[in-house]
């Protein structure tokens, strides 16, 4: 290795301590999964390299590809306003639909903040669906966020409140088609989802006077 | 090193350790340089669009109307066209800069500051120092090395001034850039080979990604005071590493890690069932690029 080479050698090797001291993470790279942990659908979103730690590895730090994801969402859902704002709800949904399916930080569990981000995603999915009578697609965003979730926290009790209010449509809908029993039971349904929704939030009230 | 031909201290880092870190600073600053100065149309440059939230190109308060020939200009290139008003504005510059007029605008004295301080660290050792800039810094920094007399008594002499305003821009006490600005210019220098046709470019600005080689390499020089990579032979970055693992942080200092987002909400105000998606993830946003920031100066070693 001659002088010149050397150098930019060792120049990279400081360039890269730069990066890590950045990243504030040492983990190794993977290509991006959905959050369910399977590869991103191909041509769903364009393919990224992010950090991903071993469990145990390093504590999953905040880093770049974290506020890259979040910096996305905030984008996405800030696009989802412009398009229900002017009825445009098929438009509003499929941009959340690819923020739900694209690239996200390797992680699993994902990090709190992407489970949360994507659950509150889910709801607002699903609170579309069932606005246009979508009401399976809806209750399916709704078992996935949920799966998210499983701490009852307040995106927990969002999401059951929206389950209650899919239920309640739902109920709407059988009833108007003539079908009562159907209807009893969605009904039923949406009280047992907002009374779930109430005791979440008394949840999280109570902790925090604690 | 001479700190062990005079026997002393257990201040020991490889020399290509330390010239690394200079030639890093020296290199980013110029590509910082750039990206402060930036294009002059934006919209030509998506890279450099930003979000208009402190723009660097057009926070210094320069008038000029083409970017890259005043960057040229105060380099010292030769550009195949240039008027007199974009000749004024690279003498100006060059002479906050050089630290020759006091009366410029804030932003850029504060540049020319941090520009000394940055000609500092690149400058070369002159071959009769007696004080190794490691030892300098250790004492600046507080960190106890059993030097002589001698050397303290040198150390304490040598200029600190340029270390203290590198040490406080690294501690985001320097020119201000808001962490959008300071992320793109880090992207763009270490993520865009400048070209350096030439010139004499002794004149370098700081900003954020000069901040940060200049941090890698106060990093680097810590690593290496508190025996760290080269005094063990291993490679920088895991010095860098170790050294994060090595201090043990105090609360205030700990690494921000990944965590629920519920503490960034009031709890007596249950989400709508519809709507103001958009301003949480606004919030969590916000809440996690501080963090961000904050683990980018705990990995520099700042305090």
């Amino acid at each position: 290795m001659n002088h010149d080479a050397a150098r930019r050698h060792r120049r990279g090797v400081v360039l890269l301590g730069v990066a890590v001291g950045l990243l504030g993470t040492g983990c190794g790279d993977a290509s991006d999964t959905t959050p369910d942990g399977s590869a991103a659908p191909a041509g769903t979103a364009a393919p990224s390299t992010t950090t991903v730690c071993a469990p145990g590895e390093v504590p999953l730090m905040v880093d770049r590809a974290l506020l890259a994801f979040l910096s996305k969402a905030k984008a996405v859902h800030r696009r989802a306003d412009v398009a229900e704002d002017t009825g445009d709800r098929a438009t509003a949904l499929a941009g959340l639909d690819a923020l739900v399916a694209g690239p996200r930080p390797v992680g699993e569990p994902p990090s709190p903040e992407v489970r949360e981000v994507l659950a509150d995603t889910l709801a607002r999915t699903a609170a579309l669906r069932s606005e246009g009578g979508d009401h399976a697609g809806a209750e399916r965003d709704l078992a996935r966020g949920l799966s998210l979730v499983p701490e009852r926290n307040l995106f927990r009790g969002r999401l059951m409140e929206v389950t209650g209010v899919v239920a309640q449509r739902r109920y709407e809908a059988l009833l108007a088609a003539g079908d009562t029993e159907a209807a009893r039971a969605a009904k039923k349904e949406a009280i047992t989802a907002f009374d779930e929704a109430v005791a979440i939030q008394d949840e999280v009230i109570r902790a925090t006077l604690k | 090193m001479s700190g062990d031909k005079r026997g002393e201290a257990p201040v020991v880092l490889r020399p290509s350790v330390r010239d690394d870190a200079r030639d890093a600073a020296t290199e980013e600053a110029v590509v910082a340089l750039r990206a402060w100065v930036g294009p002059p149309d934006h919209a030509a440059d998506p890279d450099a669009t930003g979000t208009g939230d402190g723009e660097p190109g057009g926070g210094g308060g320069l008038d000029a109307p083409d970017h890259e020939a005043l960057l040229a200009l105060t380099l010292g290139e030769e550009v195949a066209q240039h008027d007199a008003g974009e000749r004024r504005a690279a003498a100006r510059l060059r002479a906050a800069l050089e630290g020759r007029s006091q009366s410029h605008e804030g932003e850029v004295r504060g540049l020319a500051e941090f520009a000394e301080a940055l000609r500092w660290a690149a400058a070369p050792l002159p071959p009769e120092a007696e004080v190794e800039p490691e030892v300098l810094l250790a004492l600046a920094l507080g960190v106890e090395a059993e030097v002589s007399d001698e050397v303290r008594r040198q150390a304490d002499a040598a200029p600190r001034e340029p270390l203290v305003t590198a040490i406080r821009s690294a501690a985001g006490l320097g020119p201000e850039l808001d962490e959008l600005a300071r992320r793109r210019l880090l992207r763009r220098a270490l993520g865009r080979p400048a070209s350096r046709p030439g010139g004499d470019r002794r004149w370098v600005v700081a900003t954020g990604g000069a901040l940060a080689a200049l941090a890698a390499g106060v990093a680097l020089w810590v690593g290496g005071v508190g025996g760290g990579g080269a005094a063990t032979g291993e490679p920088p970055t895991t010095a860098v590493t170790r050294r994060m693992e090595r201090t043990p942080p105090s609360a205030s200092e700990a690494a921000r890690t990944s965590r629920s987002t519920v503490e960034l909400f009031d709890p007596a105000e249950p989400f709508a069932a519809r709507g103001g998606e958009s301003d949480r993830v606004e919030r969590i946003l916000a809440s996690r690029a501080s963090d961000l920031r904050r683990n980018r100066f705990a990995a520099w070693g700042v305090r």
